[in-house]
């Protein structure tokens, strides 16, 4: 929209008579002014609705809006003379939208993932980060790919648009799954050694209905840790079981290896409690596809 | 140990001033802002001889101001609003979250057949993705050595494990 050559004029502060002219300046001015409104609701925390009725008498519209957190919050709070709800500065979906990522970047709000509290975080909350980033990669690869995208709101996501079927579903694109056994093995191993207390688990972790991606991590903890009991042998072979039965679903040679059951490790080393060693695993493959339909349904079955 | 608020409050601590500073001109930045978001509702609505309404609230939930000024026409305004059906209602409208993706779909498409505009995106998107996968590395490294070496509490679960387990 950004025109080149130094062809701005200042525009003469009168009604616009030519209807072309007028449409035109309507929705580049609309846009500009949502686009003003937009970076103060991120920038300010603002919470604004806009509605604009269009330039022509003839339309199928009556109002263009635009409303953060949304056009209804913001006019019912103003017609009931009450604060509209506060909106979370941060939150998951926000976290996970790249158009807002980009943007809070664009204002110099820099990168969420960035932030130093992230390091203190515990491992749990580390890798609900990391799906989030997952996601957002995703939409990033699909950005930078050669096919047209577009914006599905219902998804909430960036989808590759096809000539036949525009609304294509995510799990439709050729997407690389590598939901490999090693993924299950090493989320398992570190979810069951970092999660002791099922209360605060409880407490930090997120509830999201609806969405596929999130709920899969409340689940796969809450089910790891159902059968743990510390300081009982038996609970050790459970966790192992559960690795070993989640990796059938997968078919993969190099990972047998690592599928050894506890009773093979060192027994006094303290390191490495899982009777393997967890340096060995290859830490990039088994990141690489976290976050799917497939691993939902891959830890759900065991 | 709750490591999430004494980590927080050890931020807040170490970042006192560049807070203050920082919400300094921020406040500064934001009254502008907001000038110059009643100025352009003004322009609009002279230059296409249309209605415009823009309301505005703060972090607080505190109205900051209206487009127009006059109440009576503000409400005259969402009274026809609220009159509309969801459905007609929901025509033409958008959020943030839509509203933003809709530009990187826009700029995307530019994307694709103007060559400058492509080296741009692809810069900004690069860097972007570059940004994560560097702190995705980072993080796989931290929960990996974090289950290595577990912290204070863990020390009673290595002793049980460490057990002979043939």
């Amino acid at each position: 929209m950004v025109k080149r050559g130094g062809t701005k004029r200042k525009a003469d502060m009168r009604k616009i008579i030519d209807k072309s002219s007028k449409a035109v300046t309507f929705s580049k001015r609309r846009d500009g002014l949502f686009s003003k409104a937009a970076q103060l609701c991120v920038l300010g925390d603002a919470q604004i609705a806009i509605l604009a009725t269009p330039p022509s008498s003839n339309s199928n519209v009556c109002f263009f809006s635009f409303g953060h957190s949304s056009v209804d919050s913001v006019v019912s709070a103003y017609l009931s003379g009450q604060r509209p709800v506060p909106v979370p500065e941060e939150s998951k979906e926000m976290r996970e939208d790249i158009g807002i990522c980009m943007a809070r970047k664009e204002l110099g709000l820099g990168y969420w993932w960035d932030d130093d509290k992230l390091a203190s975080k515990s491992p749990q909350e580390i890798m609900q980060a990391m799906e989030s980033m997952k996601i957002l990669l995703r939409d990033a690869e699909r950005l930078l790919g050669d096919e047209a995208v577009d914006f599905d709101q219902r998804k909430g996501s960036l989808v590759v648009v096809h000539e036949k079927n525009e609304n294509m579903s995510k799990s439709d694109n050729a997407e690389q799954p590598l939901i490999t056994t090693e993924d299950d093995q090493i989320m398992s191993v570190c979810d069951s050694f970092c999660n002791y207390n099922k209360d605060k688990n409880a407490a930090l972790s997120t509830t999201h209905a609806g969405e596929n991606f999130e709920e899969w991590s409340d689940m796969d903890f809450e089910q790891l840790l159902s059968g743990f009991d510390f300081g009982n042998k038996t609970v050790e072979e459970d966790d192992d079981h559960q690795i070993v039965a989640v990796s059938e679903n997968h078919c993969s040679n190099n990972n047998n290896a690592l599928l050894l059951p506890a009773a093979e490790g060192e027994p006094n080393d303290e390191q490495e409690p899982f009777g393997f060693d967890i340096a060995d695993l290859d830490l990039d493959t088994i990141f690489e596809g976290l976050s799917s339909d497939e691993f939902a349904h891959s830890f759900l079955m065991s | 140990m709750d490591s999430l608020t004494s980590s927080s409050s050890m931020t807040k601590k170490n970042t006192k001033l560049s807070i203050r500073n920082k919400t300094r001109f921020k406040n500064t930045n934001l009254l502008l802002r907001e000038k110059t978001i009643l100025k352009k509702a003004l322009e609009l609505s002279v230059l296409c001889d249309n209605e415009i309404c823009v309301i505005h609230y703060d972090r607080e939930g505190n109205l900051v101001n209206t487009y127009p000024e006059d109440q009576r026409q503000v409400k005259d305004i969402l009274e026809r609003y609220n009159s509309l059906s969801d459905g007609e209602k929901l025509k033409k409208n958008t959020n943030l979250s839509q509203f933003f993706n809709k530009k990187l779909v826009n700029e995307k498409r530019r994307a694709l057949t103007d060559a400058d505009e492509h080296t741009k995106f692809t810069q900004k998107v690069g860097e972007f993705k570059g940004s994560m996968e560097d702190k995705l590395q980072m993080l796989k490294d931290m929960v990996r050595d974090l289950c290595l070496f577990p912290r204070s509490s863990s020390s009673d679960h290595n002793r049980a494990r460490s057990e002979p387990l043939s």
